[in-house]
């Protein structure tokens, strides 16, 4: 029997690139994650040092407007993700339509499931202009 | 140790925990509470910390374990195009078809032009087989029923992961052209042909058939397992998955971390833990609670936004997510009492 030989280009991180031709909200959400975590690591750190250097603690502000912007696709994902849970499948989600247009939902209440992730992360992009106006400058 | 115990405190707890946190410090520092501030700043940046350390470990080292190859540019070759082919009918189209073949000696893409004639009820899979029989006869690609069924005939198509006899062409032509390559989810066999063995040995992961105690009885049955509407309708949708293996390439965990199992075996493990008729019952739960299980999904949706049959794999996986969540909280509440 003839050994089969593959080839395999999964693992590397810049594969999310594919993201982008066919769900660019798909592409930011994954790579303002990967951003997050290494500015989360530098901003603990950064703090650490505001104890002894005043420098420190003015570049922890920016760098939490760092943090606030990529926190802003997490937030927006992770609400829509409960929305979608909330509603059965129906907002937000991508469920055959000849099952979904037959599930016994309380329609009349889906636009709170469609309206809440907009209007949690317009809040919080609220408290970011905030931050920026009360704290910053 | 249950990975809902280590991702739920150290990811899920601090991306709600550290913005309320933050937007509480500048709430405090606008209102004059300087030291409180303080306090709620130091708190966020613990928060943090613990997620960004949690972080690491699921996006970068887990994803260091995988083998990364990396394929080297495409080459063109031209096998003729549209200015080549007379066209015969006025209803019909020549388009070219921009096929990105894989040479496994090579080890690379390699971009071949064809002129396909084409008309208003043809579909990419049309194009390819006359291209076979036609131009090239070398190019391979795998498909079996043509009427989106089987599953075999998935591809990338103008970057999107879709079947080919249910993408019709005029419809996706982009700039008078269509794009066709290989499932780069999936390891690589030829041309447009890609290995499924990894993608089934996956969906056996998590034991997709029905588990039943009382063994007489599925053996030699005697009676009918009944299921009302609400029943049915609890895993219904997710039973229709035809195994095309699009939600698998569209995912961009797997796509980074082959550790990962999936969008489809987790689909289909929640498919047979909502399935009234199955008797495994929370164990399904256990089996995923694992960080290359449902933890390590970040819920991109792009395997629901592919899926050609309306699975919606994404939302089976937040399911399966919440079940996790409910069942370990009834667990502590029956270990309390």
């Amino acid at each position: 029997m003839e050994n089969k030989t593959t080839y395999d280009v999964r693992g590397g991180q810049r594969n999310l690139k594919r993201q982008l031709s066919f769900n660019r909200e798909s592409f930011i959400h994954m790579a303002f994650y990967r951003v997050l975590i290494i500015v989360s690591i530098i901003s603990f750190f950064v703090f650490l040092l505001g104890f002894w250097f005043a420098w420190a603690s003015r570049l922890v502000d920016y760098l939490v407007v760092l943090v606030w912007i990529l926190f802003i696709p997490q937030i927006f994902a992770f609400l829509k993700g409960i929305s979608m849970v909330g509603s059965k499948g129906i907002e937000f989600g991508h469920l055959n339509e000849s099952y979904a247009s037959a599930l016994k939902v309380d329609r009349n209440i889906l636009f709170i499931y469609r309206l809440a992730p907009y209007i949690t992360t317009g809040i919080f992009v609220f408290g970011l202009g905030l931050f920026i106006l009360g704290v910053l400058l | 140790m249950k990975e809902s115990w280590v991702s739920l405190p150290t990811i899920y707890v601090p991306m709600v925990g550290v913005p309320i946190l933050l937007f509480a410090y500048t709430v405090s520092i606008v209102a004059g509470f300087q030291s409180i501030g303080r306090i709620l700043l130091a708190l966020s940046m613990v928060g943090l910390f613990v997620f960004g350390v949690s972080g690491f470990r699921d996006v970068y080292i887990n994803h260091w374990n995988g083998k990364r190859t990396r394929l080297r540019p495409a080459v063109t070759i031209n096998k003729g195009s549209a200015a080549d082919v007379t066209l015969p009918r006025a209803e019909a189209k020549i388009v070219n078809f921009h096929v990105n073949r894989f040479n496994p000696e090579t080890q690379r893409l390699e971009e071949s032009v064809y002129g396909v004639e084409t008309d208003s009820f043809s579909n990419v899979l049309d194009g390819l087989l006359k291209i076979k029989t036609e131009s090239d006869p070398t190019l391979s690609m795998r498909y079996s029923c043509r009427m989106g069924i089987c599953g075999s005939c998935g591809m990338v198509i103008n970057g999107k992961p879709s079947l080919a006899c249910e993408t019709n062409v005029w419809k996706n032509l982009r700039e008078d052209k269509i794009t066709v390559a290989p499932m780069l989810g999936h390891p690589l066999l030829r041309d447009l042909v890609t290995d499924f063995d990894d993608f089934f040995e996956r969906h056996l992961f998590v034991n997709p058939y029905l588990f039943r105690n009382d063994l007489v009885e599925k053996y030699h049955p005697t009676v009918q397992y009944n299921q009302t509407k609400e029943e049915l309708d609890k895993f219904l949708p997710f039973s229709d998955c035809i195994m095309c293996g699009l939600c698998l390439d569209a995912c961009p965990v797997v796509n980074t971390n082959q550790e990962f199992i999936g969008p489809q075996a987790l689909s289909q493990a929640y498919r047979y833990y909502a399935d009234s008729r199955d008797e495994a019952g929370k164990t399904r739960l256990d089996h995923v609670d694992l960080l290359k299980g449902v933890w390590d999904c970040e819920f991109a949706a792009s395997c629901s936004d592919v899926c050609p049959k309306g699975v919606d794999p994404a939302f089976a996986i937040q399911l399966l997510k919440t079940e996790i969540i409910k069942n370990d909280f009834i667990k502590r509440k029956e270990s309390k009492s």
